[in-house]
């Protein structure tokens, strides 16, 4: 797999693309480095780009944010803490997590003011997004 | 719980008079506990099943309730993790510029640990051999917001990655008798013969964990077994073959010196600066840690 670094316009444009549709930072990604193979995208620090990887069988590196341009569950929780966020209660919460719908509405379902998952419209609610993670 | 009568002798040779106080608490359930993911919650988080602090790491308590099917641990916000196994990555503390080798790295408590005290900075290379327990590591570096990890799939004992660390935890895959708290089913494997090929293994890794840290730096070599042939003898191997020095861990925690005699062999003097944690220490699952710097 060919792996491409952004640069900082490319990050930025990824940041605002988040923002625009879940709220959040546009500087959400930091100092960190932005790899890329199609629409998957990892985030990964800047030291271990910076090492010499090539007698190392690298299984993988950072954090997958992106896949097919749609944000990961890890992405999200990482990255999106500060986007606007439905709150959750504890029984919405676990149901929310085993994938039913939760009458609440929102892009973001959080619990305890941190993040869990995306979600999306359903019959009866909202409930988490397929976002093959 | 019956001991393998091997493993009853050892102990009984190596504990002397506090046999009986260590099997009392062997005989008893393990506490749960749990550490707190700083990448993505604070220490003061008010977690509900929160009980009382780990007085070796500031992230870890012991837990009030279960802990694994709970919200917070599907957000990444905890690791469950046994007390004693939080101590290696204090001891190595790594610190945010460095670069770090965990060389036996799944299933990644000990990663995610040293991923947190790096506040995600620096870089680790946390590799294992095993690819069906790397897939697990994948999966915990992945909810725990872990982005300065490198993962590697290769044989530990020989790796050789063209880079030299400033820090190498080494974890060793070992007889796993400390974990008879928790998992007795860990005793029904253990044997004399098993102690030997998981020594034989173990020297092999120190030797190559030695080999990948820069001149100065600091080795963490672990186990979760009490057999000397496991724990002092290999790191007297190490200090033989290469040079490496025992630096004494600082933490507030019941230990037991490293033995410096067993079986009619000597290791060197410095092996008593290695620590023992047996469960009735500090009421925690059995443990052996060693810092040493080259």
């Amino acid at each position: 797999m060919n792996l491409k670094i952004l640069n900082s316009r490319e990050k930025k444009k990824i940041a605002e693309k988040l923002s625009r549709e879940y709220g959040g930072e546009d500087k959400m990604f930091g100092q960190h480095v932005l790899l890329q193979s199609g629409g998957d995208i990892w985030i990964v620090s800047r030291d271990c780009v910076e090492l010499d990887l090539s007698r190392l069988k690298v299984d993988s590196l950072g954090l997958q944010v992106l896949r097919k341009w749609q944000p990961t569950i890890h992405g999200i929780q990482l990255l999106l803490k500060k986007s606007q966020m439905q709150e959750l209660d504890k029984k919405e919460a676990m149901e929310f997590i085993k994938g039913k719908a939760v009458k609440k509405s929102g892009r973001i379902m959080s619990y305890r003011g941190k993040p869990i998952d995306a979600a999306e419209a359903v019959t009866g609610g909202y409930r988490r997004k397929k976002t093959n993670s | 719980m019956n001991l393998p009568a091997g493993l009853e002798e050892d102990l009984r040779i190596l504990l002397r008079d506090e046999y009986q106080e260590f099997l009392e608490c062997a005989y008893r359930p393990a506490r749960q506990s749990f550490r707190i993911n700083t990448l993505k919650a604070e220490l003061d988080f008010p977690f509900e099943f929160s009980g009382e602090r780990i007085p070796w790491c500031p992230a870890g308590h012991y837990s009030a309730s279960q802990v694994s099917d709970s919200v917070e641990h599907f957000q990444g916000l905890v690791y469950v993790q046994e007390a004693a196994s939080m101590l290696p990555a204090e001891a190595l503390d790594p610190q945010e510029g460095d670069t770090v080798l965990d060389l036996s790295a799944a299933p990644g408590s000990k990663s995610t640990h040293m991923a947190a005290l790096m506040g995600n900075g620096g870089c680790i290379v946390a590799n294992d051999v095993d690819y069906a327990r790397l897939k697990s590591l994948r999966f915990n570096l992945n909810r725990m917001g872990v982005i300065n990890t490198i993962l590697s799939w290769d044989d530990g004992a020989s790796l050789e990655p063209d880079i030299l660390f400033d820090k190498v935890l080494l974890d060793a895959p070992c007889s796993n008798a400390g974990q008879l708290r928790d998992n007795p089913e860990a005793l029904t494997t253990w044997s004399r013969k098993k102690v030997k090929q998981s020594s034989e293994l173990q020297k092999r890794l120190i030797i190559r964990a030695a080999d990948l840290l820069k001149e100065g730096g600091t080795l963490v070599y672990s186990t979760c077994t009490f057999s000397p042939e496991e724990n002092e003898e290999v790191v007297d191997h190490a200090m033989e073959e290469r040079g490496l020095r025992v630096e004494p861990i600082r933490g507030k925690f019941g230990r037991h010196p490293g033995v410096k005699y067993w079986r009619g062999r000597e290791y060197a003097r410095e092996v008593v600066d290695t620590a023992r944690l047996y469960p009735h220490d500090n009421d925690t699952g059995g443990f052996y840690v060693a810092k040493l710097r080259k």
